[in-house]
């Protein structure tokens, strides 16, 4: 057989077409994958040998030889008549054609264009920009979500919140409890907890932020804290930074803690490092740092005034603190600290007693001022007002000097009349004896008639004398004089009587600084306060400015303990006038309703 | 640690790092105001603004540097003044938040940034010590460069396709046994593939593996002539080499997989702190 065989050709991707014949002879032509065979088709899915062609009757037959087999339309088929049928092998197309040229048959065989090569499956990938999202699309995604999540969303809840007016508003009683609660991505906004002093408020966002995107106004404030006094006198001193300043300049919320933290130190040298510069006729020194060139205190001291009566009237007087300039102030008392602080103790009802500043000092709840020293409470555990005649014992009131003397004599006069009396300066009939009572009557009527007139004038004349010496002792050097200062004064009747000068203590030294004792309890109390060396009372215990500064070492000192401005002073100062006038009068107008409509009711 | 990576030499600029740092501390330290040390206080702000200075200047400095292994001396530069910066931003940052944290889109902030600087960390550790294995890796397994300006990765690809090829030619003077392992390993065997497999490199169940493993069954079977026998043993070691090459391929893969990784975090996290950072000014400042 003589076969003239057609190769077509197509390239991929164009449309050029390539056409060959070749001539092969053989009674047998063999087509498949070897080189050996006479149609080579170097294709993986065609077999080694894979089918064969020949001529029978006359017709050009293709037989499978392989495990491949030949397909027809798709169907598998062991033999095809090429004249008739177009077979498929792999990308192989056969089919028969009329003889021509020579040939006993013509066979044309289509090639299709290779698929892709498989090395192209292994390509692609291999790298992480061909199997994760690009970093383009991510950044988007995140910053999209977080705009929508943390921007977006809260936003919309504070949206929904209702601004209050903008004109003054002073809120009654306790906060608004209809507002919805804050969400969680609200929340989301908030820079910190919100202080226990406005826990009430927590809730309610717009309590404080009233407006979107507004910073925190003093209107806010004043809703509630209506009468807040301002700093200085603003008629006498205009100062417009006073006017425009904003409470949450200096009172920072979102801290946590027990109330809003007060920030004042750069706020207060902002006028004060130069204060003329604001208020041209302010006397007050300037400032620039506790540390630096805070003036020395000014102590408010008891001086005194004596009185027509003898007695000393006290007018307290601001004296300036110089250094190595002892303080000396009017106490009308006698009491050397250094003598009850001596060690070894002190002499009392119970024996020998150390003493310590807390026997007679504490401080007051509220952790600022000391109690006052009391008599009857610290004093009279030793100092007892006892008197004692014949005996007996007696205690004397304190601080009441005609009810002692009132004691006093109607004691001789119920000795001197009951007569017995073993004093050796006493008249006979004082001396004398009485006849024993009798039962069921009245004792001193009883007695009297038992002496006569003149007897019993000698003895009350000799009662009274007796008493106003014991005064003498009891006021002057004895009870009272241990302490006081005492002395004898004319009445209006021209009559003497012993005058005792009241204690004159200054509860508090230092009026225009709030110092407190209580965060000073760790300290020994004789670090600032000299008393074991004091030996008069007139002696002010009180610390200099350096003493303080020893510890308090200026606000910019980290290791120091605290010595903002605000540590000791308070910027709304009570005798002030409110800063917001229009608030304070809406507040006062309220409060004078509150207390008129339960009369209507 | 020794590190190789240039990037890291200058000493400028960790100076200047080390420079900041120790004034944030110092600062941080000495300034104790009453509502405790955080954010609001002047060192507070402080610190803020320059941290999200020096995020704006990193953030630009990578828009311009984009690609982090290139060493020419004023890339290197701008390499070590982001490295060491960012390693310094975690000492201002932190202090910044005087350590108050909560739920919030301010801790969002800090949480962020501390993602972008440790993703960052990782990106260095593995610039450390990871290009040169990639290099060593490929450059083991050159026989013989072609052309001298393909790269070694390229050479290898190359080497594959041309096994691939002369395994199909085998087969045209092999008989169909050994038709069913040379298809495998042309149409099977995966380099690379899922995020997965690219960051695994395991060559472990490679269809070259197999189908060498089955070629010199079939080849151990049969009874050959000389001819065959040679293209057998050409056959074996076409697939020695390939089932090598892939191998090869696969820890290239896992290499640049994970020295580029880390860029997944750190570069649209940073975007997205960008955009926090702004919200967290914004409410800050006006929304006290």
């Amino acid at each position: 057989m003589k076969l003239l065989l057609v190769t077509i050709r197509k390239r991929a991707g164009s449309d050029e077409v390539s056409k060959r014949e070749t001539i092969l002879e053989g009674s047998e032509i063999h087509i498949g994958r070897a080189v050996s065979m006479e149609i080579c088709l170097p294709d993986i899915g065609v077999d080694y040998q894979h089918a064969t062609v020949e001529m029978r009757d006359g017709k050009l037959m293709m037989k499978a030889a392989g495990v491949g087999g030949i397909k027809v339309d798709g169907a598998d088929r062991d033999e095809a008549d090429l004249g008739t049928d177009s077979v498929k092998i792999g990308r192989f197309t056969f089919r028969g054609e009329p003889a021509r040229d020579g040939a006993d048959a013509v066979m044309v065989m289509e090639e299709a264009a290779a698929a892709e090569a498989p090395t192209h499956k292994r390509r692609g990938k291999r790298q992480l920009e061909n199997v994760l999202p690009s970093r383009r699309m991510l950044a988007w995604v995140f910053s999209l979500t977080i705009i929508g999540v943390f921007l977006g969303w809260p936003m919309y809840d504070v949206m929904q919140r209702e601004a209050p007016a903008s004109e003054p508003i002073v809120v009654e009683g306790m906060a608004r409890t209809d507002v919805p609660k804050p969400t969680i991505m609200e929340i989301a906004w908030t820079s910190g907890p919100i202080s226990q002093a406005h826990s009430m408020i927590e809730n309610d966002c717009a309590a404080c932020h009233q407006r979107p995107f507004e910073m925190t106004t003093n209107n806010a404030c004043l809703a509630c804290h209506a009468t807040t006094q301002n700093h200085a006198d603003t008629a006498q001193h205009p100062v417009l930074s006073l006017e425009n300043s904003r409470c949450a300049s200096c009172h920072k919320e979102h801290n946590g803690g027990l109330e809003p933290t007060a920030v004042a130190e750069t706020a207060c040298f902002q006028c004060h490092s130069n204060i003329q510069s604001v208020s041209p006729n302010s006397k007050f020194p300037n400032i620039t740092d506790f540390d630096v060139d805070h003036p020395p205190f000014k102590l408010a001291l008891v001086q005194t005034v004596e009185q027509a009566d003898g007695m000393l009237e006290p007018q307290v007087q601001r004296v300036t603190f110089e250094p190595n300039k002892p303080l000396i102030e009017q106490s009308g008392l006698k009491f050397p600290h250094n003598k009850h602080l001596q060690a070894g103790g002190v002499k009392s009802p119970r024996g020998m007693e150390q003493l310590n500043c807390a026997s007679c000092h504490e401080i007051l709840p509220g952790g600022k001022l000391m109690r006052t020293v009391d008599m009857e409470r610290d004093c009279a555990r030793c100092h007892q007002m006892t008197f004692n005649a014949a005996g007996i014992e007696r205690t004397l009131p304190h601080a009441n000097e005609d009810e002692v003397a009132r004691i006093l004599e109607n004691y001789y006069i119920a000795a001197a009349l009951e007569g017995g009396v073993t004093s050796e300066t006493a008249p006979e009939p004082v001396k004398r004896k009485r006849k024993r009572r009798i039962a069921g009557q009245n004792t001193n009527e009883q007695r009297a008639v038992a002496l006569s007139d003149n007897d019993r004038g000698i003895a009350i004349e000799w009662a009274r004398r007796e008493a106003l010496v014991q005064m003498d002792t009891i006021f002057g050097v004895r009870l009272c004089g241990t302490c006081h200062e005492a002395q004898k004064f004319p009445d209006e009747a021209g009559v003497e009587r012993w005058r005792v000068q009241p204690a004159l203590i200054q509860r508090q030294w230092m009026v225009k600084g709030g110092f407190a004792h209580d965060p000073h309890k760790a300290m020994e109390c004789t670090s600032c306060h000299e008393a074991p060396k004091s030996e008069r009372s007139n002696d002010v215990l009180m610390p200099d400015l350096a003493s303080c500064q020893s510890c308090h070492k200026g606000s910019d000192e980290p290791d120091g303990a605290r010595a903002e401005c605000v540590t000791c002073h308070e910027y709304h100062i009570d005798s002030r006038e409110p800063m917001s006038p229009e608030h304070a009068e809406i507040f006062h107008a309220r409060a004078s309703e509150r207390q008129q409509s339960p009369k209507q009711k | 640690m020794y590190v190789q990576t240039g990037f890291l030499a200058s000493r400028l600029w960790l100076w200047i790092g080390i420079l900041i740092s120790t004034a944030a501390l110092v600062a941080y330290f000495a300034h104790n105001p009453p509502q405790g040390r955080d954010g609001s206080t002047i060192v507070g702000y402080g610190l803020g603004g320059l941290s999200a200075l020096i995020v704006v200047y990193l953030s630009w400095l990578g828009v311009r540097k984009r690609r982090f292994a290139s060493s020419t001396g004023r890339r290197r530069n701008v390499v070590s003044a982001h490295v060491f910066l960012g390693l310094a931003l975690i000492v201002t940052a932190s202090l910044h938040t005087g350590f108050e944290f909560e739920w919030s889109v301010h801790t969002l902030t800090y949480v962020l940034l501390m993602i972008v600087i440790l993703s960052g960390i990782w990106g260095i550790t593995v610039y450390s010590g990871l290009p040169d294995k990639m290099g060593r890796n490929v450059s083991e397994m050159i026989i013989e460069k072609k052309r001298h300006d393909m790269t070694d990765l390229e050479q290898l690809d190359e080497d594959v396709e041309e096994i691939d090829r002369k395994l199909e030619r085998a087969l045209q003077f092999l008989p169909d046994a050994f038709r069913p392992p040379v298809k495998l390993s042309l149409e099977k065997t995966r380099i690379g593939g899922g995020l997965i497999s690219i960051l695994s490199g395991s060559s472990k169940g490679c269809a070259t593996a197999k189908a060498y493993d089955q070629v010199r069954e079939v080849a151990d079977q049969g009874d050959w002539g000389e001819d065959e026998r040679k293209r057998i043993s050409e056959l074996v070691a076409d697939m020695s080499r390939k089932r090598e090459l892939a191998a090869c391929l696969r820890r290239d893969g896992r290499y640049r997989a994970l020295l580029s990784l880390w860029l997944w975090f750190h570069v649209p996290i940073t975007v997205a702190l960008l955009v926090t950072l702004i919200i967290h000014v914004v409410l800050v400042f006006f929304y006290w």
